[in-house]
């Protein structure tokens, strides 16, 4: 076979090489910096918007767009002579994870995105978290689960404490608080779906209960969309526990709590977010629901966080309160509108480089438990501690941090 | 022994309600060979019908299950006089139409209703039968599960059209060779059937929470039964819904709720294996 490829066979593939060039240099979108302030900065949001995380999903992308519209008409990012804001939605739908790292790397190929806000679902969120860092994507996230700051990942920054740290942190509040309250819990149950961050929170949950030297009478994980919690309630009350750490979906919860309470069930219940941290939680549940506590990523009754209550209520009637991913979501914007502020650029690595060195502690950007946001090395929130949270008359009310705390907790025995 | 006599009231209560909602599929497969797969949408068409009535109307849900049956029966009998009908000799085509409509029906709700899970308000607290906690809305449930099912059991065998309707199911070419027009038969079939599925997600929405996509989970369990009870043998979808009910919850209880569709399926298997006729040993192969 001939080494020496002829004159035409040379021309054709060089030709081919330069097309190829193009074709890249084209689905890339050439260089972010060349862009006037006239075309808007994009932001790519990722959530399930349908399907059975819709409200998570909603609720997030009604808390991005409202803070989007706030920055957009206080005047853009200054220093990119008062670029706008534009959020490019993704439904990821009831999809598996690996079609939602599809949808993330579509969105990125087809748009000139800047930085990222998702995936809500922790599975969805370490799905795609792959996409970002093969494409340089810094990723603002919703997710709990611990795994996704534990990887090295260098575009990835998470907004909420960690799964394990919400369990541990809820229980340990609840059991000083029953103990203040003259409650005695000797024995305690667990009954959580099967999702990833459910898992990890109930094991840290259990843990701690059993550092605490309460027996556990029972351990039950449950595939979510039950169809009957009857015998769930039979089985984990069958020990006769004192307290239950208890986590699913909204419907779940509901059939669930309404179980426990027809067994026989007073004593309190602890969960972690999902659906205890859904504005549609009380209206859903109904009278169970009072008294649950919950760990939570952020409440509506945060410091910092009343105009963007306001605002929200104003512009979503039906809701009494913004739910906790929306509040997450308006932080995580003004998290990347601070970014761009910094990097002077709308280049997605340069906006990434920034978000590792901001600090916010004023504004809706600071509206998070410790009062500051300022990301690890790992792109974990720095200082991040869960907010613990107990509905009282059909709103969840802040119980710990005591320091920021709205309500004193009810202990009902 | 609570724990035991727990489960053992908590699954003759389900196991009505289960009577119920397989009931409808069962008399579509016995009458006209069709394995119903939009048994799911047409339960949760029931729901959202109580659902969307009781919340304009304020009317009592347990009335509701009454109305279901006709709005769902209904649809049932458009599907059928528009789509099934001319899908006699293509079982496949029909099959993926018939998964279609559940798909065309989850979506219209997410568009029409949206995304959130529905709840009919009802609590009439509970009874104890000894240290036995029951709810009476479950109770509720199961008398009207068990009401409908003997009602339709009685019609099918001690009237004229229900006679004609078993007869179908037993041997068509005689019935079609007698002169009855099983056309209509079939059409009066699939929309009963589709009645029962609605009345059925009617008294499921009392109790569970439901959205767009909630009736997979409730037809699966009700393809079960169809199969443990024998195809087409109504009596033995009644003894296969109490089994499948004792089934999944003796096994969440005593077990792990993680092991409940292993449990059912391994039910399922174990009767094709050693009684394919079904539990009585009357249903069709």
């Amino acid at each position: 076979m001939s080494t020496h490829l002829s004159r035409a066979r040379r021309v054709s593939m060089a030709a081919g090489v330069a097309l190829a060039g193009l074709v890249l240099a084209s689905c890339g979108g050439g260089d972010l910096d060349e862009k006037d302030a006239s075309e808007p900065i994009q932001i790519g949001l990722i959530e399930p918007m349908s399907g059975p995380f819709a409200d998570n999903g909603t609720q997030a992308d009604r808390g991005a767009s409202l803070c989007v519209e706030q920055i957009n008409e206080a005047g853009g990012i200054a220093a990119l002579d008062g670029a706008q804001l534009q959020l490019v939605k993704q439904d990821t739908g009831n999809a598996q994870p690996a079609q939602v790292a599809n949808q993330a790397q579509s969105l990125i190929d087809n748009n000139d995105l800047s930085a990222m806000i998702g995936a809500w679902a922790s599975s969805y969120t370490l799905a795609i978290a792959p996409v970002m860092e093969q494409n340089g994507m810094p990723l603002l996230t919703e997710s709990f689960a611990d795994d996704i700051v534990a990887q090295g990942y260098q575009f990835i920054f998470k907004i909420p404490a960690a799964a394990s740290v919400m369990g541990e942190q809820g229980v340990t509040v609840v059991l000083d608080l029953a103990e203040a309250n003259n409650y005695d819990i000797s024995k305690a149950a667990m009954v959580t779906e099967n999702t990833s961050s459910a898992q990890v929170s109930a094991a840290g949950a259990v843990g701690m209960l059993e550092s605490r030297g309460i027996e556990i009478t029972g351990e039950e994980y449950f595939a979510p969309g039950l169809t009957d919690a009857n015998s769930l309630a039979i089985k984990v009350l069958a020990g006769d526990p004192d307290f239950l750490f208890a986590q699913g979906g909204l419907a779940d919860m509901k059939i669930l709590q309404e179980a426990l309470a027809a067994q026989g069930y007073e004593g309190p219940i602890l969960g972690s977010g999902s659906a205890l941290v859904n504005p549609h939680y009380f209206s859903t549940v109904g009278e169970p629901a009072n008294g649950a506590f919950t760990s939570a990523g952020w409440n509506w009754d945060l410091p910092g966080a009343e105009e963007f209550v306001k605002q929200f209520t104003e512009a979503n009637e039906e809701f009494d309160f913004p739910g906790q991913e929306a509040g997450e979501d308006c932080v995580a914007v003004y998290a990347i509108a601070a970014a761009l502020e910094e990097a002077g650029s709308r280049d997605p690595k340069a906006v990434r480089d920034a978000l590792s060195t901001i600090s916010i502690t004023e504004g809706p950007g600071s509206m998070v438990a410790n009062g500051a946001l300022e990301f690890e090395d790992n792109g974990a929130l720095k200082d991040a501690t869960p907010v613990i949270v107990q509905w009282q008359d059909g709103k969840p009310r802040t119980v710990f941090p005591e320091d920021i705390a709205t309500a004193e907790p009810i202990f009902t025995q | 022994m609570d724990t035991l006599a727990n489960v053992i009231v908590s699954s003759i209560l389900l196991g009505g309600v289960y009577f119920i909602l397989s009931l409808g599929l069962n008399i579509i497969l016995g009458v006209l060979d069709i394995v119903n797969f939009a048994h799911g949408a047409l339960i949760i068409l029931g729901a959202y019908s109580t659902f969307l009535i009781n919340r304009a109307l304020h009317w009592d849900p347990f009335i509701l299950v009454l109305v279901d049956m006709v709005v769902v029966g209904v649809i049932g009998a458009v599907l059928y006089l528009c789509y099934l009908r001319f899908t006699v000799n293509s079982p496949l085509v029909r099959m993926f139409a018939l998964i279609g409509f559940n798909s065309v029906v989850a979506a219209l709700l997410l568009i029409f209703m949206g995304s959130d899970y529905r709840t009919v308000p009802i609590d009439l607290g509970t009874w104890y039968l000894g240290p036995i906690p029951i709810r009476v809305t479950q109770v509720i449930a199961f008398a009207f599960a068990i009401a409908l099912g003997v009602i339709t059991i009685v019609l099918l065998n001690r009237t004229k059209v229900g006679k004609a309707v078993k007869a179908v199911t037993d041997d068509r070419t005689s019935v079609q060779l007698a002169g009855i027009n099983d056309r209509r038969l079939s059409l009066l079939a699939f929309t009963v059937g589709a009645g029962l599925a609605g009345a059925a997600g009617g008294i499921i929405s009392t109790y569970v929470t439901f959205g767009s996509e909630s009736g997979l989970a409730f037809a699966i369990i009700a393809f079960a039964i169809v199969i443990v009870g024998g195809l087409g043998d109504i009596w033995g979808g009644a003894v296969a819904s109490l089994l499948v009910a004792l089934v999944l919850t003796g096994v969440t209880v005593y077990l792990s709720s993680a092991l409940t569709n292993t449990a059912l399926f391994l039910l399922v298997l174990f009767v094709l294996l050693v009684r394919p006729r079904g539990i009585l040993g009357r249903g069709r192969v």
